[in-house]
């Protein structure tokens, strides 16, 4: 043994022991720091870890028609989705050749999102084959990151096109995404036109939450605390439009290789029986992620389908405007029922003359509207004055949106003082300048819509409705269950008499010599206007505005034919086939329908 | 494997009387319970993976299996563990060969030997057989650690199973080998100059790692002490240089290392160097241990543990599972077992009259030691990642059945601490 050894156990051994709790303390010390101390710290660390917050979609309220046809519905459809963290970037090309997708669109959509957690799926393509599936499904193992998920998309099961009144969804925006954060994450669809979107709302539902441990891989374990923090996710509302999809189909085959636009009204309250804009397009393109090959098309059509012509394209109403003209000077007493202007084939104004359609001799108002004399109307305008019959169009809703329930809509152009003050200059127009106003020509600028509306209030005998597509929607899920879209309307000053004879002489236009005797349904009393609208790029627009029952009037309805040339011939028609539906071979269908049920 | 047995129980009865003076009760049942908390540790941590939940009923099995040798080991009679050193030693040296050539590679580390129903992994074996072949070079009657040959003597020994260690790039063993010679030494009256020697370089290639401050502050610690110990001129220079080679050398020592290994060490430095990656076991750790709290989340309840997000917790993890389901309350419980059965072989290592006996116990003392700061710090942010088990607890056959060895020794050297072999 060596001296050192003999000396110094005793210091051996405390240096050791020293060592020794020395370093126990530390391990004590620290765990009391992180365990006890900083524990709320990583509590929250864990639970955030552990525990993930799965967003269960809810479905999109559906369309039924007024008679409960589904008009649009919802149907699964498959997703092709990458999560960043798992994704090779050196499959884009096999994904980009394999799913057609435009070159650098993946590596786009990567760098997009960027911001957010590469644990969340990024959907890169939507409606998906089932050959395309089968693809995924194989080649699994090789295409980490990548997969599918089953998400519901618009349907439409009826035939009813409606394109631009239903709307379609579209991948929310980062503006919009920017503005309503609490609501929407990014790839949700929303609303993007039409009652889509004006009821988005409504429509959209509340979003269910699952919340579910997950491992280290993210991968999915199994629920927290048995489900019961869930959130079950609330449907959207149901819509029950007021659409009548029989006649809205009917409708669009009316119109279907021409273009141009057909509202039918219920006078009784505003309700839209009808909304048609032609040129179209196919909704159920828009279902899933729409190609940019379509998208292309459809913008650069020199049709402009994706444009509602019902609701924001202008057109000047013609004669359709001559009841105004009429309504004005009736109800503020400047002419009366025995009123005769001579109509010698023309209107002299100044050194200008206004040709007539023929030459009709002396006509009192009635018969004025029946034979649609521009003469007649062009010497009233000066008599009403041009307020006074600005006044009346904008009491009838000119110039100004009707309030229909989708967005895309425009007010459209009523001349005034002030409009003419504006792009002439004060002082330096002239009455002359008004002159061709009275026959609904020169400025005025309306949309179909407003001519609907406006035919409405004559049929009902002076009052003006918003306009609605939709009914009422409800939800046996939510609170309320059901909300019903109120009728808003109100009484125009207008007297009965003055409103009787401007109804009488649409009766006559339709039943009497008028213009559209064609019309004419056995066994209903129709009564209506023909206008042709002067189009300066080509052929006239072709106008027809009407109601029926003349009793007691179910439906009002304008339709505008663009570069068909007169009204009568071309408008009118559809008009009939469309009340002639509605009113008989319908009537007959609820009837044995009832018969039925009974 | 039947007689052994049979004696055993025989002898048993006979001692009966005499057990609490015969056991270290302490040592024992300490030890027995921090192999339970181990077992009910790896059950909990394998519960949700059906094809790693026999991982509990194989440790379990080892665990029993150790009891038997450890019941054969307590009896054995002392002279037998001096005698049996060197045979050990060259075993254990030619497993630590063979792994070489017919290892089984896991994570990165080449160090199984794959025989049938289960993995032998040499490295554990060979600490116990450098343990028993350094303690018996001690003993020897004319060995003088101070001398060259006695320093080159013990440095061999260890030096020849490390380098093999190195070689499987299991850098945490090679460590645990580094302090079982500088264990062994220290006891065995190795002048403190030689301790400072030793130690500097490490302390020295360390510091430099955190910058140029630091290194300087210790270069100047090293001059400072070689001035204490008056020693040649050129001696003092020949330490100093050596001090500023290592720090020259860890850079080269950094090449060496796996990139995963560097990324740990820088990991721990700069916690916030790459959190997904080589820092992810850490920080999932701490986060585990840290929501624990006072009680724990219960067993079976910490969700860090059975949602997997430390990945093979129940090999070097396995403290995480105590810190996350017992708390600190488990925690503390678990460092207090440990501190028992280290207390306990420091106490025999006191009280053996042997040379021997407590070297063979002082080296145990160094292997438990190292490898309880390393597993334990390294799950609480303390030190950096190191993969070396906790002794007794974390899963794995061979580790497990060689510390019981270790134990069972001790215990037989307690039993016969008044002997004079």
């Amino acid at each position: 043994m060596t001296p050192t050894r003999e000396i110094s156990p005793k210091v051996r051994t405390s240096i050791i022991s020293f060592m020794t709790i020395i370093l126990f303390l530390s391990l004590g010390f620290r765990l009391y720091q992180i365990q006890i101390i900083e524990n709320e710290k990583y509590q929250k660390t864990s639970e955030k870890n552990a525990i993930k917050e799965k967003i269960i979609e809810p479905y999109r309220g559906i369309f039924y028609d007024r008679n409960w046809k589904v008009l649009v519905d919802n149907q699964p459809g498959f997703t092709l989705r990458i999560t960043p963290y798992y994704f090779d970037t050196t499959l884009i090309p096999i994904l980009e050749n394999y799913f057609k997708l435009k070159p650098g669109y993946i590596k786009y959509l990567l760098k997009a999102n960027k911001n957010f957690s590469p644990f969340i799926p990024l959907r890169i393509q939507r409606g998906l084959t089932f050959e395309q599936i089968s693809w995924l499904e194989e080649n699994k193992e090789a295409l980490p990151g990548v997969d599918y998920k089953i998400d519901m998309q618009r349907s439409y099961p009826y035939g009813v096109r409606a394109s631009h009144l239903f709307g379609y969804c579209k991948e929310i925006s980062r503006k919009e995404l920017e503005e309503k954060k609490d609501v929407y994450i990014m790839g949700d669809f929303v609303g993007h036109s039409g009652l889509e979107k004006y009821y988005e709302e409504y429509l959209r539902g509340v979003k269910g939450k699952q919340f579910v441990y997950v491992d280290s891989k993210g991968r999915e374990v199994g629920p927290v605390n048995e489900g019961k923090n869930d959130v079950k996710p609330v449907s959207g509302y149901n819509a029950q439009l007021t659409i009548d999809g029989e006649l809205q189909k009917l409708a669009e085959e009316l119109l279907a290789d021409k273009s141009g636009a057909i509202v039918a009204i219920d006078p009784s309250n505003g309700e839209i029986l009808t909304l048609v804009s032609k040129p179209d397009f196919d909704l159920s393109d828009f279902a899933s992620l729409t190609p940019a090959s379509i998208w292309r098309q459809l913008n650069s059509d020199k049709n402009k389908p994706l444009f509602n012509r019902a609701t924001s394209s202008i057109y000047p109403p013609g004669s359709c405007f001559k009841p105004i003209n009429a309504l004005a000077a009736l109800n503020d007493g400047i002419i009366d029922e025995k009123y005769v202007y001579p109509c010698g084939g023309g209107f002299s104004f100044g050194n200008h003359f206004y040709k007539c359609m023929g030459t009709h001799g002396g006509l009192n108002v009635v018969h004025a509207i029946e034979k649609s004399c521009n003469t007649f109307f062009f010497s009233l305008i000066l008599k009403n004055g041009f307020e006074r019959w600005t006044k009346y169009g904008r009491m009838f809703g000119f110039g100004q949106k009707t309030g229909i329930d989708i967005y895309e809509e425009i007010s459209g152009i009523l001349p005034s003082v002030e409009f003419y003050d504006k792009i002439y200059g004060k002082g330096k127009w002239t009455k002359g300048y008004v002159v061709s106003l009275g026959v609904g020509q020169g400025e005025l600028g309306v949309t179909p819509l407003q001519m609907a509306v406006y035919v409405s209030a004559i049929a009902n005998g002076g009052t003006l409705y918003r306009p609605h597509a939709v009914r009422k929607f409800f939800n046996p899920e939510a609170d309320p269950k059901e909300i019903i879209i109120p009728i808003e309307g109100k009484k125009l000053p207008i007297k009965a008499e003055a409103m009787e004879l401007v109804k009488q002489g649409m009766f006559l236009v339709v039943n009497g010599a008028g213009t559209a005797t064609h019309v004419r349904i056995p066994g209903i009393n129709v009564a209506g206007k023909t206008g042709t609208a002067q189009n300066p790029h080509g052929k006239d627009h072709a106008w027809f505005i009407g109601f029926a029952p003349f009793e007691n009037p179910k439906i009002a309805i304008a339709v505008i034919v663009e570069n068909a040339g007169f009204g009568g011939a071309v408008a009118a028609p559809i008009a009939k086939r469309l009340i002639e539906f509605y009113l008989k071979d319908k009537t007959k269908d609820v009837q044995a329908l009832a018969a039925n049920k009974n | 494997m039947f007689k052994p047995w049979q004696q055993t129980k025989i002898k048993s009865e006979k001692i009966e009387g005499n057990l609490s003076r015969d056991l270290d009760l302490y040592l024992f049942i300490s030890s027995f319970l921090i192999i339970v908390i181990g077992l009910v540790s790896i059950y909990s941590s394998t519960y949700n993976l059906p094809y790693l939940h026999i991982n509990f009923y194989k440790q379990l099995t080892f665990a029993i299996l150790g009891l038997l040798l450890g019941l054969i080991v307590y009896n054995l009679p002392l002279k037998v563990f001096n005698l049996a050193a060197l045979p050990f030693y060259i075993i254990s040296i030619l497993l630590l060969v063979i792994v070489l050539f017919i290892g089984k590679k896991v994570s990165g580390n080449q160090n199984w030997i794959n025989i049938g129903f289960f993995s032998l992994q040499p490295s554990e074996i060979s600490k116990f057989a450098v343990i028993l072949m350094l303690s018996s070079i001690y003993s020897r009657k004319d060995f003088n650690v101070n001398s060259i040959k006695g320093f080159l003597t013990v440095s061999l020994i260890v030096a020849i199973p490390a380098m093999l260690i190195v070689l499987q790039k299991d850098i945490g063993t090679a460590i645990v080998f580094f302090s079982i010679f500088l264990f062994g030494l220290f006891w065995n009256g190795l002048s403190g100059f030689s301790v400072f020697v030793l130690i500097s370089p490490i302390i020295v290639a360390v510091l430099s790692l955190l910058g140029f401050i630091p290194l300087l502050i210790s270069l100047i610690f090293v001059i400072v002490v070689l001035i204490y110990f008056k020693k040649e001129l050129f001696l003092s220079l020949g330490i100093f240089g050596l001090n500023l080679s290592a720090a020259i050398l860890v850079e080269l020592f950094f090449k060496f290392l796996s990139p995963h290994q560097i990324n740990r060490i820088k990991n721990f430095l700069d916690p916030n160097y790459d959190p997904l990656g080589s820092g992810y076991n850490a920080l999932q750790a701490k986060i585990a241990v840290g929501s624990g709290g006072l009680f724990g989340k219960g067993f079976m309840s910490g969700s860090q543990t059975q949602l997997k997000f430390i990945p093979e917790q129940w090999t070097d993890f396995i403290f995480c599972v105590v810190g996350e389901e017992f708390g600190f309350v488990g925690s503390v419980f678990v460092l207090i077992l440990y501190f028992i059965v280290i207390s306990r072989l420091l106490y025999i290592a006191r009280t053996t009259d042997s040379v021997f006996r407590s070297s063979v116990i002082i080296m145990i003392i160094s292997v438990f030691l190292t490898h309880i700061f390393i597993n334990i710090g390294m799950t609480i942010g303390l030190v950096p990642v190191i993969g070396i088990p906790l002794p007794l607890m974390s899963y794995g056959g061979s580790a497990l059945v060689t510390n019981m060895m270790m134990i069972a020794t001790a215990l037989n050297f307690y039993r016969h601490r008044t002997s004079l072999a």
